[in-house]
């Protein structure tokens, strides 16, 4: 169960009551982290084409009309509900802007959206910058691209779950429910990717060094 | 559990890794790198492993998103295609490299969601707090951050956010405002006023330590410059003059006294009114702060540091002794006074420093009279912070306003209300307070007494909007009252269901805590109460007994098999039996030397058999205290006794590791044979009698053939944990040992195995506890669910789920102070008994949700139909070859069966009882038949020709008129003419139903379309405005005949109006374990039409809470396999459901009572 849910709970039963000032700030609670969500994981070209701030005021609209529906059944805890939205917002999006025009030269299934890679750069290059302090130029690049093949490497679960708790800045609880698997299994996972991430890191120090 | 990608080499505790990792994490999201050396220091098992992968942790924690990705995605070309080439990854790299160069390219340490952390100002049991800003409004800020969010239970949390919303919506000028309650990357927080001052408690260390200014030297920080001015203020007055130093105290404490009214008005008491939670700002205004958190600490558990003898010392006697006294808003004012002792005094009321010590003085000591520690100080003044501080809550100020008055009437130079108490109070107030010990010692003798509070963020908002609304027009202020009802009713439902859980943990005072808010505050409040309330108030104020006899430790228990009696033997040799009901001992049986180590009741409850440690076995008559025989097979101490089930032979082991085996007619020994290499530990039979199984330390636990004395069954287990008890099911299918942990090797625990054949099994998944002390395993009576005990005192309960490879634990008792010998549940599962290490025997009753239940069986015959009558006191069974079986329930909620052996000939699908019991329909699988059961006309009377169109029948609630279904429709009858008074035509009929007010009858088809006739006004016909979604299995009309509610094949229950015909609710919950559809057997409103109590094919009766929609609670009866009918009691005291249990020919009748019957 999660914490945040039991605060947004207070809200949904007000907006139920019919108020709109709770549905606002229901959404007002969630819009900065909707947004991260969506800058974190639509794709660049397509972010110059729209606007992430778009996505989020349709996955709002959306969520507005849905909203009854969702209080009668409530299949999942909010937020990660809302992000469900958003994501099959970028999903379409990314099917209509970016797919179909070059469907012959990418393979199908790369229409599900994972991380894209300039996030992976993102989270390479806050790795060189928190962990190595001033650097020059150069060696700052060359362990950045070693920082990036590493989490390149990693493979697609772990990536995920580093996203999603360090990127999104989920809640472990709500990177669990994302991800549809037991809070503790997120923890392990948690645990392994970043383990392996090291591992990986590792590797690449020796190989460079040998 | 396998996990694939677990490093082989690493033999750590990978979840409690995992577990570790968490707490880093939220640690160095506030950038306590400090804690985190401290969690590895505590944890050098796994430091290793940690500080490989910390270096990641924190640079991952602390990234920012907010400077992110936008900024590097320009600098990536639009075309990514197939294999990268060389220049798009100079250009990616290029473009990590511009990033670092970027001066917004900066991380913030600790900015935790929109708060920047700036600095650590304190910690507490409350968690630490921080200086913050919040970055959006540019604001300073308090943040406190709760410890350890992710180990925090749901329960707690949940509390801590009500808590601290209702506070939020305190605003008083002398309150510290609380701007908001959040949860980011997992964290609690509170952000409230950052108030640039300084807190009584360092002002009261400073002012002691004057004239040095010595307050410099606290916590080796410098202070800030409002501290200091804050403190000038003060210690200036002092200084000057001690007179206008009081007057000073006095302001401040008439101020807080301000604000702590306010808040008590709004129902929310503070509980934590000490210096430390009193601010004085840089203008020397008073601030209170900390609302409502007090209560957080006691549930959570995880006081970080020893703060907690500087709370008691300020908590009222009621506070700090009464274990089960309510506390009220006189708490607050007893610490307020005590504070203000403490600041005009220089030193506290009550200067112990150890625990016992200040509860003695809290509870006896009168204090030092304030003018003996300073002259100058005015006698009334004196005299209301005495008023203030009494022992008695009734002594003191009825309320915080009028402390403030006679502050303030001191201030002004009036004369004050206050006043000393004579010396005939004081004599009285000494006895009242030896009372008062006694009664915060003595459980169970204590009346509870009840003050009304409400209190979360709806209630207030609501009670605003009330108030606003005021102002304006009636209409709007009914609107308003309306939501606060709504309100209200919302957090009624939230409560329940807390409760509820609380209940299960045997968390009897949160319990309490959470329903006492429901009371009623006076007459002009609705009562929003229902049955489940009450229902869970008793369980909440049901008492747990001591039972003191034994001299030493107890090691063995055993109930009779009517539960009425039970029996104990331990280390005084002594076997002593026990009234269950009275917790009185009825006999004692003496002849044993040394320690008894099992007692076995004979079925019939007149013997009983003991194992002692004098080398001996011996059989007892219960009824004269004689022993009967004595077994002496055995070289050395007899550990187990027992008698088998069909009653023909004895068991006994030993320590010199043999068995023999008695004939029980006459004691003469069969055999002798010797199962294990090593000491026998547990020694159970099979239900049938005809295996004995045994178990060693190590393993394995084997069963014998009682008759030939060959091994039959091996069982192994991969736990390490010496196994220590051993015991199996009723129906004999399984097999659960306890093992014992030894030094948190994680070895201990339970094993399970499934017996499938006479020699073969399947090993279901071990359960590895913390803790278990494996001593005593037992399963319970009626289901697949197992008592275990543990070495820091609980009991708990394991429930088999159906899947082999879960297990649940259904319930954890917090008993004893030490390691658990054992723990029993009474056959009937009323009664939960214990005994521990440290000398303590407990007699529980059982919080598990049923009341009671009853097995019910048609001989020779399976359960076919079931019927609860209206009035909820006759149940009937109709058996698959045409028997019938009728239970009466007594006030007493006790059972008697009477059989009625009809002639029916066949299996009777349905069967329905007139509501004045005078006629039975009774629905075969090929016609219908109906008999009156009068007095006159003897049972099985007169006979109505069976009727093969008649799919169905329906009585009215006078009993006067029945509904005959038939395939296309329903006959309206007069019952004792059996003249047809309408013939309603209504193609697929399947269900109907009268209203109670005989106004309506409600019929409803397989399509799912219910239909009204209106039998007052020419039988007029109106339609349910449903979409047919499934096949109609139930329906019942509300006792006001205003709601109809219908159940479908689909488990849906949907709530209609009788007037407007329109779906007002609906309620389903989904399946959680089978996803099989959960047809709606049963639908039964609560007789004040508040609850609906729904059985399904599922193992729960669920109540619904109709206003809201919401589901109250879900309670598992011991019935497995369904719930066929549910029932209220006409005066909502008892809600009864029945279904089958395990075996399709046994039903359970499972009642719950808002009071205990005992």
């Amino acid at each position: 169960m999660n914490a945040t849910r039991s605060d947004t709970d207070l809200l949904l039963l007000q907006a139920a009551a019919g108020s709109d000032q709770a549905m606002e700030s229901l959404f007002n609670r969630h819009r900065s982290r909707l947004r991260r969500m969506i800058a974190v994981r639509m794709d660049p070209r397509l972010q110059m084409r729209v606007d992430p701030s778009d996505v989020v005021q349709e996955t709002l609209l959306q969520a507005n009309r849905k909203i009854s529906k969702y209080l009668l059944e409530k299949p999942i805890a909010f937020y990660p509900w809302l992000r469900q939205m958003a994501w099959d917002q970028i999903v379409a999006m990314h099917r209509k802007h970016l797919y179909s025009e070059r469907r012959s030269c990418r393979r199908e299934e790369e229409v599900s959206v994972g991380l894209s890679d300039e996030s992976v750069a993102d989270l390479a290059s806050k790795f060189v910058d928190k962990a190595q302090g001033p650097l020059n130029q150069l060696v700052r690049t060359e362990i950045g691209e070693r920082v990036r093949q590493a989490i390149d490497q990693l493979p697609g679960i772990y990536r995920e779950i580093l996203v999603l708790r360090y990127l999104e800045q989920l809640s472990i609880v709500e990177a669990a429910e994302v991800l549809k698997i037991h809070n503790s299994a997120a923890k392990m996972r948690h645990v392994r990717a970043v383990e392996r991430l090291r591992e990986l890191l590792d590797q690449r120090g020796d190989e460079s060094a040998s | 559990m396998k996990n694939r990608d677990t490093p082989p080499d690493s033999a750590t505790d990978f979840p409690r890794l995992a577990e570790l990792v968490e707490q880093i994490t939220e640690r160095l999201v506030v950038g306590r790198m400090d804690e985190v050396d401290r969690i590895l220091q505590d944890n050098p098992a796994d430091a290793e492993r940690l500080r490989r992968i910390l270096p990641m942790l924190i640079v991952l924690s602390t990234l920012d998103i907010s400077s992110a990705p936008s900024q590097s995605v320009e600098s990536v070309p639009p075309e990514i295609e197939g294999q990268k080439t060389e220049s798009e990854l100079d250009q990616g790299l290029a473009s990590v490299g511009r990033n670092l160069t970027e001066s917004a390219f900066v991380i913030q340490p600790g900015v935790l969601g929109d708060f920047r952390i700036v600095r650590e100002v304190g910690r507490g049991g409350m968690g630490i707090v921080y200086e913050a800003e919040q970055i959006s409004l540019r604001r300073s800020v308090a943040l406190k951050v709760l410890p350890l969010g992710g180990l925090l239970d749901d329960r707690v949390l949940q509390r801590f956010r009500n808590e601290a919303q209702a506070a939020a919506g305190l605003h008083h000028p002398h309150i510290v405002p609380i701007h908001g309650v959040g949860c980011e990357r997992g964290l609690n927080y509170i952000a409230m006023q950052f108030i640039e001052g300084v807190s009584l408690d360092r002002a009261i260390r400073a002012l002691r330590s004057e004239p040095n200014e010595g307050y410099f030297e606290n916590n080796g920080s410098e202070p800030s410059r409002a501290e200091t001015i804050a403190m000038k203020i003060l210690s200036t007055e002092r200084s000057d003059s001690p007179m206008s130093f009081h007057r000073r105290v006095a302001e401040l404490g008439a101020d807080a006294a301000d604000a702590l009214h306010h808040a008590h008005e709004q129902g929310i008491i503070h509980r934590d009114i000490k210096p430390g939670n009193l601010m004085l700002d840089h203008r020397g205004k008073l601030w209170v702060t900390d609302f409502g958190l007090a209560r957080i600490e006691g549930v959570s558990q995880l006081t970080i540091t020893g703060d907690l003898i500087g709370t008691l010392r300020y908590m009222s006697p009621e506070q700090a002794l009464g274990n089960r006294l309510i506390v009220d808003h006189r708490t607050d004012i007893y610490s307020l006074g005590t504070t203000l002792y403490e600041l005009l005094s220089g030193r506290a009321v009550f200067e112990g420093s150890i625990r016992g010590r200040i509860l003695h003085q809290i509870a006896e000591e009168e204090p030092t009279p304030l003018r003996q520690l300073q002259p100058t100080i005015h006698v009334d003044l004196e005299t209301i912070i005495l008023k203030s501080i009494a022992k008695g809550p009734e002594d003191r100020y009825e309320s915080a306003s009028d402390l403030s008055v006679d502050l303030r009437r001191y201030l002004a130079h009036l004369p004050v209300q206050a006043r000393r108490p004579t010396s005939w109070q004081r004599a009285k107030n000494v006895a009242r307070r030896h009372s008062a010990v006694l009664l915060a010692t003595s459980t169970g003798m204590v009346v509870v007494t009840l003050v009304a509070m409400f209190a979360t963020v709806l209630v207030w908002q609501a009670k605003r909007a009330t108030d606003s609304a005021l102002h304006q027009s009636n209409e709007s202020l009914e609107i308003a009252r309306q939501r606060e009802l709504f309100a209200r009713q919302h957090l009624y439902v939230a409560d329940i269901s807390a409760a509820h859980q609380a209940g299960l943990q045997d968390d009897q005072a949160e319990m309490r805590t959470l329903l006492v808010r429901h009371i009623p505050r006076d007459a002009l409040q609705s009562d929003l109460r229902g049955f489940e309330w009450h229902y869970l108030w008793g369980v909440a104020n049901a008492e747990s007994r001591n039972l003191v006899g034994h001299q030493g430790q107890v090691y063995c228990t055993d109930f009779s098999s009517d539960s009425q009696a039970l029996a104990t033997g331990g280390s005084d040799g002594v076997i002593r039996l026990w009234n269950v009901e009275s917790g009185k001992i009825i006999r004692e049986l003496h002849g044993h030397t040394l320690d008894v180590n099992t007692v076995q009741f004979f079925p019939d409850g007149r013997k009983l058999i003991s194992a002692g440690g004098d080398g001996t076995a011996r059989l007892w008559d219960i009824d004269t205290g004689n022993e009967l025989h004595s077994f002496c097979g055995h070289e050395g101490e007899v550990t187990h006794a027992l008698l088998s089930p069909t009653e023909d032979i004895i068991a006994t082991g030993g320590l010199d590791r043999n068995v023999c085996l008695y004939n029980a007619t006459n004691n003469s020994l069969i055999r002798v044979f010797t199962p294990h290499e090593n000491r026998i530990h547990g020694m159970a039979f099979s239900p049938d009698g005809e295996r004995l199984i045994t178990a060693t330390g190590g393993g394995p636990v084997i069963g014998w053939n009682v008759q030939t004395g060959e091994k039959e069954l091996e069982l192994t287990t991969e736990l390490g944990g010496a196994i220590k008890s051993v015991s199996v099911s009723q129906d004999g299918r399984m097999i659960v040992a306890g093992h014992e942990e030894l030094a948190n090797a994680g070895q201990g625990g339970l094993s399970y195995w499934i017996i499938t054949g006479k020699s073969t099994f399947v090993r279901a998944t071990t359960i590895t506890t913390v803790d278990e002390a494996g001593h005593s395993v037992e399963f319970l009576p009626s289901r697949y669910a197992a008592a275990s005990t543990t070495n820091s005192g609980n009991v708990r309960i394991w429930e088999f789920t159906g899947d082999l490879h879960r297990w649940r634990l259904q319930s954890t008792f917090r008993r004893h102070r030490g390691g658990v010998w054992r723990a029993q549940v009474s056959p009937d599962e009323q009664w939960l008994v214990s005994s521990s290490r440290t000398n303590e025997l407990k007699l529980t009753a059982t919080s598990f949700d049923v009341t009671r239940s009853y097995p019910v069986c048609i001989v020779g015959e399976q359960i076919r139909s079931v019927q609860i009558t209206p009035d909820a006191r006759v149940i009937a069974f109709g058996g698959s070859l045409g028997k019938i079986k009728i239970l009466v329930l007594d006030d007493a909620e006790s059972i008697q069966p009477t059989d009625m052996e009809l002639p029916f000939g066949e299996p009777i699908v349905d069967l329905i009882l007139s509501p004045d019991q005078q006629w039975l329909a009774a629905q075969k699988s090929t016609s219908s038949q109906l008999l009156s059961l009068s007095p006159d006309a003897k049972v099985g009377g007169p006979w109505q020709e069976p009727d093969p169109a008649v799919v169905a029948s329906v009585f009215s609630a006078d009993s006067r008129r029945i509904a005959c279904i038939e395939s296309d429709g329903i006959n309206y009858t007069e019952l004792r003419s059996r003249h047809v008074l309408h013939r309603f035509t209504c193609p697929g009929v399947v269900h109907c139903k009268f209203s109670p007010d005989g106004k309506w009858l409600a019929g409803g088809t397989q399509a799912g379309d219910v239909y009204l006739w209106d039998l007052t006004n020419d039988f007029q016909q109106y339609r349910l405005e449903s979409s047919p979604s499934s096949e109609l299995t139930s329906m019942e009309f509300a006792h006001d005949s205003t709601l109809v509610a219908t159940g479908t094949g689909d488990g849906v229950v949907k709530l209609w109006s009788v007037e407007t015909l329109q779906e007002l609710k609906r309620f389903y919950s989904p399946d959680l374990s089978s996803g099989l559809p959960l047809a709606v057997n049963s639908v039964a409103f609560s007789p004040d039409n508040r609850t609906l109590a729904i059985g399904r094919n599922e193992s729960f009766v669920r109540l619904w809470h109709i206003a809201t929609g919401r589901e109250l609670l879900a309670f598992r009866p011991l019935s497995q396999l369904g719930v066929k009918q549910v029932c209220f009691s006409p005066d909502g005291r008892r809600l009864i459901a029945v279904g089958p249990a395990e075996a399709p020919i046994l039903h359970q009748v499972a009642i719950w009572s808002t009071e205990k019957a005992r």
